[in-house]
């Protein structure tokens, strides 16, 4: 343990001026801040280290006992002895954390003051997440977010994801509600056998790592050629009927006659473009059946539109076989 | 040391803050006569589909592959591969040629979108 004694600024001071030395020089030897000789001097009786203080006498000239305060001393509380104090700065704590002297203070070597650096903002960030975590806990929100292509055609099914995200619990059941303004029908993605849910579709769900993904897909009526796809819904917590979001993002499809994933409606689906729906539709694992017709219209190069069914999708060589059996 | 531990630990503690991104790196293996391997490595997450595109030098022919291609062009020489939610880490493709051809010679990229930004990158098989 550091110890620490109290010396005489004014002596010091008046020491250091018949000398005609200065407070660098001071403060060189003593290895401290020219600050540091400054506030010495200027307090009465500061506390300093007593290995600082032998280093200033030495510097200074003079034996230990003739800086130290004197016995004599008016200092409230003293009894009249050289006293050896544990390591409390009689000023305070504030002026004390800024002098290199203060015996709280750890002597870090200088190569380790980067790495001390880096941990203490480590460890301020981590706070500050931990404090942001334990902040939120109380409180739970949920955001609702759909995705859908921009253009579908007549008779085919597009697909539509809806996204929630809830901060609070990890895991909690959520309702997903669509409305859909159209002459459409929405479908199911589960198992072979189409389920068909009209145009009010609802589901039930339960968040993993506070995220849900709902997938469904819609079938415009084939013989709708033009308009639109309307889409608005909410989604709610399920015991929390006070916390309900509308879902925000795209709300409505054109009905074209070109394929979903076809995004510049060249009747080819570019690598950029099959890739583009996978990343953004293939986010159910063995629910992406709907994609197989992608993959096959991107390996046949293009796809036809049969206007006499109005409705269909195939790739070219598909159409033509189809025609040239027709024929 | 002073140089060393600041920065590393910094970059670390930057790290947590950043969003992760899928990595696909690829390479040739010479498998000898007429074997070419492409040795593909995805970091996680990794992209919900991929293309490999496989050029070949004039009067070559693909004579078989491993996993099989989706599709073969032999007007233009090449082969394309779609791979849907490939696992990360490492997949090889192994092919056959119709004789034997230096890495060199063969020139091959890798189509994929970046998980979460959706941006396009092509990656040239090395």
């Amino acid at each position: 343990m550091n110890t620490s004694v109290h010396i005489d600024g004014d002596k010091i001071r008046r020491l250091r001026e018949e000398k005609d030395l200065t407070q660098l020089y001071l403060a060189t030897v003593v290895g401290v801040t020219t600050d540091t000789i400054s506030r010495w001097e200027n307090r009465r009786y500061p506390s300093i280290r007593m290995d600082n203080a032998q280093k200033l006498a030495e510097a200074l000239e003079v034996p230990l006992e003739e800086i130290l305060r004197q016995p004599a001393s008016d200092v409230p509380g003293t009894t009249g002895e050289k006293a050896l104090f544990i390591a409390m700065d009689e000023d305070g704590g504030a002026a004390g954390l800024k002098d290199n002297t203060h015996p709280w203070r750890p002597k870090l070597p200088h190569r380790f003051r980067p790495v001390f650096l880096a941990v203490f903002l480590f460890i301020l960030v981590m706070g500050g997440v931990f404090w942001g975590i334990m902040e939120n806990r109380g409180t739970v929100s949920i955001t609702a977010t759909r995705l859908v292509p921009r253009h579908a055609a007549p008779g085919s099914v597009f697909p539509v994801i809806v996204r929630i995200t809830v901060t609070g619990p990890a895991q909690v059941p959520v309702l997903v509600r669509e409305l859909l303004a159209c002459n459409c029908e929405t479908v199911g993605v589960s198992g072979e056998v189409e389920m068909f849910f009209g145009k009010k579709p609802r589901w039930i769900g339960t968040t993993s790592g506070g995220e849900a993904v709902f997938l469904y897909l819609v079938r415009p009526g084939p013989e709708q050629t033009a308009g639109q796809v309307l889409f608005s819904g909410e989604a709610a917590l399920r015991f929390e009927e006070k916390t309900v979001s509308r879902i925000a993002g795209s709300d409505r499809v054109g009905v074209l006659p070109f394929h979903w994933a076809d995004g510049d409606r060249n009747y080819r689906i570019s690598d950029d473009e099959i890739l583009l729906a996978f990343e953004n539709f293939s986010v159910v694992p063995g629910k992406s059946g709907f994609l197989d017709e992608v993959e096959k219209i991107w390996l046949a190069g293009e796809y036809g539109w049969d206007k006499r069914t109005n409705s269909i999708f195939l790739p070219k060589e598909e159409t033509s076989a189809q025609q040239r059996s027709e024929q | 040391m002073k140089t060393v531990h600041f920065p590393l630990i910094f970059l670390f503690v930057l790290s947590l803050a950043a969003p992760l991104q899928a990595e696909v790196r690829a390479e040739y293996l010479q498998g000898g006569g007429n074997a070419v391997t492409i040795r593909v490595e995805v970091t996680r997450p990794a992209p919900a589909a991929t293309i490999v595109l496989q050029r070949f030098p004039p009067g070559v022919r693909l004579l078989s592959a491993d996993p099989s291609p989706a599709d073969v062009e032999p007007s233009t020489g090449t082969a394309r591969w779609f791979f849907k939610r490939i696992r990360p880490g490492r997949s090889t493709i192994s092919m056959q040629l119709s004789r034997p051809v230096s890495s060199k010679e063969l020139s091959g990229i890798i189509r994929y979108r970046e998980p979460g930004t959706g941006k396009m990158v092509r990656v040239t098989i090395r």
